[in-house]
């Protein structure tokens, strides 16, 4: 109240010289939003990373042992103090065939309460058969849910002895907390990268030991992770477990003991078993042979049975047809001889007719006989009658030749006669004239009658004696046809029975035709089956020489096998009794790959934070305090004034304390609200594209990092502003009432070399003059523009680095354009074959056979894992990968005694040319070489020998198992059409080119450019404030000099020319001191922000350099274009003034 | 009407929030070529506002300021500044010599703007300083400062020399020196010189002494016999 008027002038000011209140508490909010934005990126990285891990209850300690665990020590390790949840777990790498690829997998039991899973979608498995996969598999792999999938052992474990189910059915995915990022590690089968995990249920699993015990300490939760505290805490849990460790160990000790013994005795049984497998076999086949020369033997004797059977068919058949021949004969004769009996046969008729006829002709002839008797006699009465006819007759022509002679006498005598009597003298002249010659003949033929009947009478006689002699002959013809009657009846029966028996035979014939047709039938069966039988011989006797072969192959497979099991066994038993007592291995999660990477990222920010923002605080320092001396300055007569009046020091200092002290408290609170708001925010977001787990983003205020940048930028300013106060304050009144004495010229060094001095027009002088006259301006403003330039240069040179790792690596070491890669289990064949394929494929330029697998570098304690890469032909590997030193670019070549190393592993593990390292591809093997050279490279680590070495190493030929190729074309389509051409064979086990690998890399890296825009995006807020407050200041603290200057005619560009000769000079100044900030930042931001299997480029491309200045120049000038509107407003009544 | 400088009706207000305050209230006058002229007037009476108006810095409301028959008024920002590059040399009160250039500096940096100016070392001797050339300002006494500015106008060999207040900072002897080089150098080159100053009693010296009061030219004095500057005491 008392200093009312005080008060009203400190309000005032602000209100009048708000620019400069507002630059200060802008440039403070800036540095204190920079300085604890960035240092509390990392603790909110923590912080995001330890909230997620509580919520999931992520593992504080794991337990592994070399010989696996049991409920015993899940139940042992439950009762150690400290020990909240535990949780034993399964888990075994496998093999998993996806669409193109084969994967490898993680497969592992439910885990819960320990390493909660996040469910993306889905559930969780809940029976056998079910499981629940990565995320990462289905973002990456395309698989979906409802997708079967099934899983294969990927070494020479049974898949039976890890799971009981090779098919699992996907319900589910999800992400564990023991992944953050999409890295899975590494894995001893496959390609040696780990794919994704597959959750199943714990009961599909075969495995006999628990893999791995899982566990959380009671109270950890409260601690937040990546700090010493919860190290600490956790170390202390670590040691109790390993405390237990020795019983626990020893009790397993025996347990396996046991257990090896028996399995020894099993395995020993089982090639005993083996032995006697193979035994029989052998047996069998030699029963076989027997067999076989038995069945050999029969089939000869059958033939041979054949063969007489045939014959005989033959013989009998000629039989038959000798038979047939004689039955022809026998039917001819009987032919001939029923003919001759039918012919007998007709004799006999004939004879009988005859015989009949005979008698018939006897009879007749006797009948004859008897009629001619008759006959004679009744010729005798014929001829009594005739003798009386012809006496009557006689006596008639007697009468007529009487009436004749009578009626001629009378004719004669003349008498007409009647034509009656006429007709009637004809009549009887012609009868007397015919019946004279008749009674003539008629007396004759009586006569003759009479003869003959008389020698009918004797031959009458004579005939009845023929007669009976006829009869007595027919008699005997009769007597003569009964016997042959009888022979022939004889006859007949012969030919009859004959016949039958010719019948018989005709049948018997045909009976032999029948049989011999079926003997001929069955002959060809015979035959067939003798074919068939031989057939069947030869085949059994291919059969038995296959058999003998698989014997042979089974004999060569298996007593090599036997042998191995022998040895084996021997192995096992040597090994049982070399067996050590196991060894705990109680790991905390530093042991976890992306939890230790995650905490590294942060540290980098970290480390960040604690370089960039110092920039910017030393700047918004320099800038405060300049800007509030110089205000102390331009009050001076008001301090002469009010200390005249009689104010005290302190009232009066008071004002610009005030002053510096609300402004840049402001400034800070703004600042660290903002600041911690969203720097973090974007630089956690940027990580998280790595960091895909990660669920959310914390950013409280940390209430550390806002007290202790609040304070420092209050402190800073206030003391610039008491510092610049008491120099005026010690003054006496009178002297603050006078003008100040300007800052006397000075001369410069600059002007002792003469030369050069001479040629500068005094404009210039004046500049340079100018420039080293106001020494905390000019440091200001080069820290400032130097500061901007540096980060440009940092943002552009981390681009450069990281962009360039993709142009280096493959455009520079890695310059071949793909791998065709060879299945290691292919046969020899599909090898050649392949081979052959990309010999004559006319779009591959060369080609180069090399063995790449997965290693682990050691040295000195540390690993790496890294790739052993061995070409065919080692002379010809500078076409494909060149090995040279980066720095001077001189190429190395391999030798058959040392190794080629890549230069980051060697960096990280502290390796120098000439230390031997060790190599290490599965637990057991391990081998130590000597690093020849350290050659360049930027992605992961290689590492490179000769064939040679490797042989002598590893005692055994490289299996070569890519070919490196250069080709003639690129694009996609060609890419595309190489690998489906070449996916299709046999041997070839994928291809891939290195433009992918690219690609990947560039996208992986995208979350650098977040930090790399904040950075350019700072630099050139710094570079505008820095540069428009010292401008400001400048004018203002020159304004007299400039008005004198327009008076004396000079143009408005003119002045602005004037002014900005300084700033230009102040610019290059700044810039070229910017460059070599710039360069030692980059190297130290690239070194602390890379990642372990990345060698940024560690130079800065001279584009960069460019960008970097002429971004600053035009900030500069965009700054100096608003100053001359600033300098056009100056008035020139202002040179009239009295100095203030 | 036929000055070599000749202001009619120039008239020139500033606004000072609701106030209008007329610097300039219709001054007229004329100079003839060669004269050495001292305007006098109490603080506030307009004299540098004329003087402004005269050296091309500032731009009147009204009427016409004629040098060497050119109308200066109408001239636009650009034409000022030539023409105060190439027709005025200017000495401050308080020199305003650039502290960062040495004497001899201060002078070339007027020259090189100019189109015939001057050797800058040799009117620096003729000032004075021949021994001094290579010193910055604020190794010169006041006196030693104001001959740099005089010398400093004086090379661009300007038409115009306008003198506000040369003595203001100094002491009564070295004042009067620089008077003196002031009415030299008028005699000698036949410079017309243009001196603001409160003190009329160098009135004498000059060949025309013109008197302002309340933005109004009250008198002009024609002096056919200007006396040296060192007969006069005030």
């Amino acid at each position: 109240m008392k200093k009312h008027a005080l008060h009203k002038d400190f309000f005032m000011e602000i209100k009048k010289s708000f620019h400069r209140y507002a630059s200060i508490l802008l440039i403070v909010a800036l540095g204190v939003a920079f300085f604890s934005g960035v240092r509390a990126s990392k603790p909110d990285m923590v912080l995001s990373a330890d909230i997620f891990y509580d919520e999931s209850n992520l593992m504080d300690i794991r337990v592994i042992s070399t010989l696996g665990l049991t409920d015993e020590d899940v139940e042992a390790i439950r009762q150690v103090e400290g020990v909240a949840d535990v949780m034993p777990v399964y888990s075994s790498d496998v093999l998993c065939e996806s669409k193109d690829n084969m994967l490898v997998v993680k497969l592992m039991s439910l885990p819960d309460p320990v390493n909660q899973m996040k469910i993306k979608e889905g559930r969780l498995p809940q029976k056998s058969g079910e499981c629940l996969v990565d995320e990462k598999l289905v973002d990456s792999y395309g698989y979906r849910i409802g997708d079967r999938i099934t899983v294969q052992s990927g070494n020479d474990t049974e898949l039976s002895d890890i799971v009981n189910t090779p098919e699992y059915t996907i319900v589910g995915y999800g992400s564990s907390p023991v992944y953050l990022s999409l890295e899975r590690g590494s894995s001893s089968i496959g390609s040696g990268d780990m794919n994704g995990f597959v959750v199943i249920p714990t009961e599909d699993f075969a495995l006999k030991a628990y893999t791995e015990i899982c566990l959380t300490a009671a109270g950890a939760k409260d601690l937040t992770c990546y700090t010493d505290a919860y190290d600490d805490f956790v170390d202390k849990l670590v040691s109790r477990i390993e405390d237990i460790s020795g019983a626990r160990c020893q009790a397993r000790y025996e347990e396996v003991k046991k257990e090896g013994g028996d399995k020894i005795k099993d395995a020993q049984g089982e090639v005993a078993d083996a032995e006697q497998k193979l035994a029989d076999a052998k047996q069998k086949i030699e029963d076989g042979q027997q067999e076989i020369e038995d069945a050999k033997q029969t089939l000869e004797e059958k033939e041979q049975e054949l063969r007489d059977a045939k014959q005989e068919l033959a013989d009998k058949e000629q039989e038959l047809a000798d038979g047939k021949e004689q039955l022809a004969d026998g039917f001819r004769e009987l032919e001939e001889n029923q003919d001759k009996v039918a012919e007998g046969r007709e004799k006999w008729r004939e004879g009988i007719t005859q015989a009949s006829d005979g008698e018939r002709q006897l009879e007749e002839a006797k009948q004859k006989l008897s009629e001619t008797e008759a006959q004679l006699k009744a010729a005798a009465e014929q001829l009594n009658t005739q003798e009386q006819s012809l006496n009557a007759a006689r006596e008639q022509l007697k009468q007529m030749k009487d009436a004749y002679a009578a009626l001629k006498a009378a004719a004669d005598a003349g008498y007409p006669l009647s034509p009656q009597q006429q007709a009637q003298l004809i009549q009887l002249e012609t009868g007397i004239a015919a019946m004279e010659p008749e009674l003539q003949k008629g007396a004759q033929e009586l006569e003759a009658g009479k003869q003959q009947v008389e020698a009918g009478k004797q031959q009458l006689e004579a005939g009845k004696g023929q007669l009976a002699q006829q009869e007595a002959k027919l008699e005997a013809a009769k007597q003569q046809l009964t016997d042959s009657g009888w022979e022939l009846e004889d006859a007949e029966r012969q030919i009859e029975e004959a016949k039958a028996l010719l019948y018989e035979k005709q049948d018997e014939i045909h009976d032999g035709d029948v049989k011999i047709a079926d003997a001929k039938e069955e002959l060809r069966d015979g035959e067939k089956k003798l074919k068939d039988a031989r057939k069947e011989l030869t085949d059994a006797e291919q059969k038995l020489a296959d058999g003998q072969q698989e014997y042979e192959d089974a004999r060569a497979e298996n007593e090599p096998k036997i042998a191995d099991a022998k040895q084996d066994i021997a192995d096992a038993q040597q090994k049982l009794d070399d067996l050590e007592v196991p060894e705990w291995f109680v790991l905390d999660r530093q042991y976890l790959q992306t939890y230790v990477e995650y905490g590294q990222n942060s540290d980098r920010i970290g480390a960040i934070g604690d370089v960039f923002p110092a920039i910017f605080f030393l700047v918004a320092a320099l800038v405060a305090l300049t800007t509030m001396t110089r205000m102390v300055e331009e009050e001076r007569t008001q301090i002469g004034t009010l200390k005249a009046l009689g104010y005290g020091k302190a009232s009066i200092a008071g004002k610009y304390i005030w002053y510096a002290l609300s402004a840049s408290l402001f400034g800070s609170l703004l600042g660290l609200v903002v600041g911690q708001k969203l720097l973090p925010y974007v630089i956690i977001n940027a990580y998280k594209i790595l960091y895909n787990n990660l669920p959310a983003i914390v950013t409280p205020l940390n209430f550390n990092y806002s007290v202790t940048s609040t304070a420092l930028a209050v402190f800073c300013t206030t003391i610039a502003v008491v510092a610049a106060c008491y120099k005026e304050l010690l003054a006496v009144p009178a002297q603050l009432m006078r003008p100040a004495a300007p800052k006397a010229g000075k001369r410069v060094m600059l002007e002792r070399v003469t030369f050069l001095w001479k040629h500068l027009n005094f404009t210039r002088k004046a500049t340079i003059r100018n420039l080293i006259r106001y020494k905390k301006r000019f440091f200001m403003t080069v820290l400032g523009i130097g500061g901007c330039t540096a980060l440009l240069l940092v943002g552009f040179g981390l681009q450069d680095s990281i962009m360039s790792i993709g142009d280096l690596q493959f455009e520079n070491v890695r310059i071949y354009h793909a791998s065709i890669g060879i299945d290691e289990d292919a046969d020899a064949m599909s090898r050649e074959a392949l081979a052959g394929r990309i010999k004559s494929d006319d779009r591959i330029k060369s080609f180069l056979p090399a063995r790449e697998v997965a290693v682990d570098i050691g040295f000195d304690g540390t690993e790496r894992s890294g790739y052993l890469v061995v070409p065919e032909y080692p002379d010809q590997l500078q076409d494909y990968i060149r090995l040279k030193d980066r720095i001077t670019g001189d190429p190395y070549t391999l030798t058959d005694d040392t190794v080629i190393l890549t230069e980051k592993a060697a960096t990280l593990l502290g390796i120098s040319k000439g230390d031997r390292i060790y190599l290490k591809d599965k637990e057991t093997s391990r081998v130590e070489v000597t690093v020849g050279e350290i050659a360049e490279n930027y992605f992961m680590h290689y590492v490179y020998m000769t064939p040679a070495l490797y042989e002598k190493l590893y005692q055994e030929k490289p299996v070569y198992n890519e070919y490196l190729t250069i080709d003639r074309e690129n694009g996609e389509a060609f890419q595309k059409k190489i690998q489906e051409e070449y996916i299709n064979m046999e041997a070839c086990s994928g291809v891939s080119f290195v433009s992918d690998t690219e690609n990947r890399i560039r996208n992986m890296l995208k979350s650098m450019d977040t930090i790399i825009y904040v950075l350019v995006i700072s630099a050139g807020m710094l570079a505008f404030i820095v540069l428009y407050n010292l401008n400001n200041i400048n004018i203002t603290e020159r304004k007299r000099e400039l008005a004198t200057l327009k008076v004396l005619g000079f143009f408005d560009g003119e002045v602005s020319a004037y002014m900005l000769r300084e700033n230009i000079l102040l610019t290059m100044i700044g810039a070229l001191i910017g460059l070599f900030m710039g360069i030692a930042l980059h190297r130290f931001v690239i070194i602390t922000a890379e990642i372990d299997m990345l060698m940024f480029g560690r130079l800065i491309k001279p584009r960069s350099f460019v960008y970097s200045v002429l971004f600053t120049f035009a900030f500069s000038l965009f700054v100096n274009f608003t100053m001359h509107f600033k300098l056009k407003k100056i008035d020139m009544v202002e040179s009239m003034k009295s100095v203030e | 009407m036929s000055g070599y400088v000749s202001l009619k009706g120039v008239r020139k207000s500033y606004r000072m929030g609701e106030v209008t305050i007329h610097a300039v209230d219709g001054i007229e006058f004329e100079i003839e070529k060669g004269e050495f002229v001292v305007i006098v007037g109490p603080s506030g009476a307009g004299k540098t506002t004329v003087l402004n108006i005269l050296g091309g810095m500032d731009t009147c409301d009204e009427g016409e300021v004629l040098v060497d028959g050119q109308d200066v008024s109408k001239y636009r920002k650009r034409e000022l500044t030539a023409y105060r590059r190439e027709a005025i040399g200017f000495v401050f009160q308080f020199y305003n010599l650039v502290q960062n250039l040495t004497a001899l500096e201060n002078v070339e940096l007027a020259l090189q703007i100019c189109k015939n100016p001057l050797d800058a070392k040799q009117v620096l001797t003729e000032v004075g300083l021949g021994e001094r050339l290579a010193n910055f300002p604020a190794q010169l006494s006041g006196g030693e400062q104001q001959r740099v500015a005089i010398a400093r106008a004086l090379a661009k060999n300007p038409k115009l020399l306008l003198c506000d207040e040369p003595t203001g900072a100094l002491d009564y002897q070295t004042g009067k020196a620089i008077l003196k080089l002031l009415q030299d150098t008028c005699r000698e080159r036949g410079m017309t010189v243009i001196v603001i100053t409160h003190n009329s009693a160098i009135a004498p010296m000059a060949d025309r002494m013109i008197k302002i009061k309340n933005g109004k030219v009250s008198r002009i004095t024609v002096n056919p016999e200007p006396v040296s500057v060192d007969t006069i005491e005030w």
